[in-house]
């Protein structure tokens, strides 16, 4: 009997291996999927809205987000993401404390769908706040629906980056480091459902799309500290208005490693 | 410069106690252990002459606070 190549094979059961197994090391890591082995934590802490009560979400035996058990535990109502926790080992969970800004992954007892994995529909809700993630660059699975200005996916006090930025009516993927805000144009897809990077080295910014080349968009800062991640906290026009499954941070170079991680979040995404 | 769909206060201590009727409504936080600590949270117009605090509308504030007014709110040009 063939499961998977994480689950029963034979009478054997093989180990799971997760993204952070191959590509070890990250800052902070947040996903709807288990990424590490090692990793016995949840993958979410969801308030219902029937009685704002709250409870830890964890994984099935083969590392997707337990579903069951969150529309079990959300019923017929709206389920908020009050935490999201961070599985590479240095404990910098993402939280929202406030009710009415927390993002939603289950509506009307439906977990929210995008692509063919679970998403947390962030909206146009303040960012989740972190004691800080000091990262050179990041991989994030999600999608941006509505072009507002900012659409910010983490900030700082030295900066951050953006999806969809909007200057004088063009839109696109960069980062902004309090002097320098260079961005690459985004003319079509960028309210596809895409997977973006980042990438700080040699003080310059880089940044691709899905599996596009990577493209120089010269000076920056050589990490950030991101303390709000999601967007940034000057107003719903400064925040990410879209959904999020995946964000991996890492304080390095991922020069080498940007196609693995890529093709290993689109295997099992199918992005594009 | 954006508008604003919410209550507006000229301090924050009639900020903080918009919030706490709120948490009281709905009895926030659930458990004392529980991560979610507030209903909702006001926020500080630091731009604006003079500077004020406000509450952005939802629609679970109507039973609470009443009637959102619109209101102008100064944010600085992107990205900065």
């Amino acid at each position: 009997m063939i499961l998977s190549t994480h689950g029963i094979v034979g009478s054997q059961i093989q180990s799971f291996v997760g993204l952070l197994d191959t590509y070890p090391n990250a800052a902070a890591a947040y996903s709807v999927r288990k990424l590490r082995a090692a990793y016995t934590g949840s993958a979410i802490r969801v308030r219902r809205s029937s009685d704002n009560t709250e409870t830890n979400i964890g994984f099935t035996a083969l590392g997707n987000l337990d579903e069951s058990a969150l529309t079990t535990f959300c019923g017929s109502g709206n389920g908020f993401v009050t935490t999201w926790y961070d599985q590479s080992g240095n404990g910098i969970n993402k939280t929202q404390t406030t009710a009415s800004n927390q993002y939603q992954i289950v509506t009307s007892g439906v977990v929210n769908i995008l692509g063919t994995k679970p998403s947390i529909l962030v909206g146009n809700k303040p960012p989740m706040n972190v004691t800080g993630v000091t990262f050179k660059s990041e991989f994030f699975v999600g999608k941006v629906d509505t072009v507002v200005v900012g659409n910010y996916v983490n900030f700082g006090s030295g900066g951050g980056l953006f999806a969809c930025g909007t200057f004088s009516g063009t839109v696109g993927i960069g980062g902004f480091d309090l002097t320098n805000a260079p961005f690459q144009s985004e003319l079509t897809g960028r309210t596809d459902y895409r997977l973006r990077y980042w990438n700080m080295k040699t003080n310059k910014l880089f940044v691709s799309t899905n599996g596009g080349s990577i493209i120089d968009l010269g000076t920056f800062a050589s990490s950030l500290n991101a303390t709000e991640i999601g967007g940034r906290s000057l107003g719903t026009a400064f925040v990410l208005n879209g959904s999020c499954q995946e964000e991996i941070f890492y304080n390095s170079d991922t020069t080498s490693t940007e196609s693995g991680i890529k093709t290993n979040q689109n295997s099992y995404y199918a992005i594009y | 410069m954006q508008f604003i769909n919410g209550y507006q206060y000229t301090t924050e201590q009639e900020a903080i106690n918009a919030r706490e009727l709120c948490d009281a409504y709905y009895g926030i936080p659930v458990a004392p252990d529980d991560v979610t600590q507030n209903w909702v949270d006001y926020q500080f117009a630091e731009l604006n002459t003079p500077q004020f605090w406000y509450i952005v509308f939802d629609e679970s504030l109507l039973p609470v606070l009443g009637t959102p007014s619109e209101f102008e709110v100064i944010t600085p040009p992107f990205p900065y």
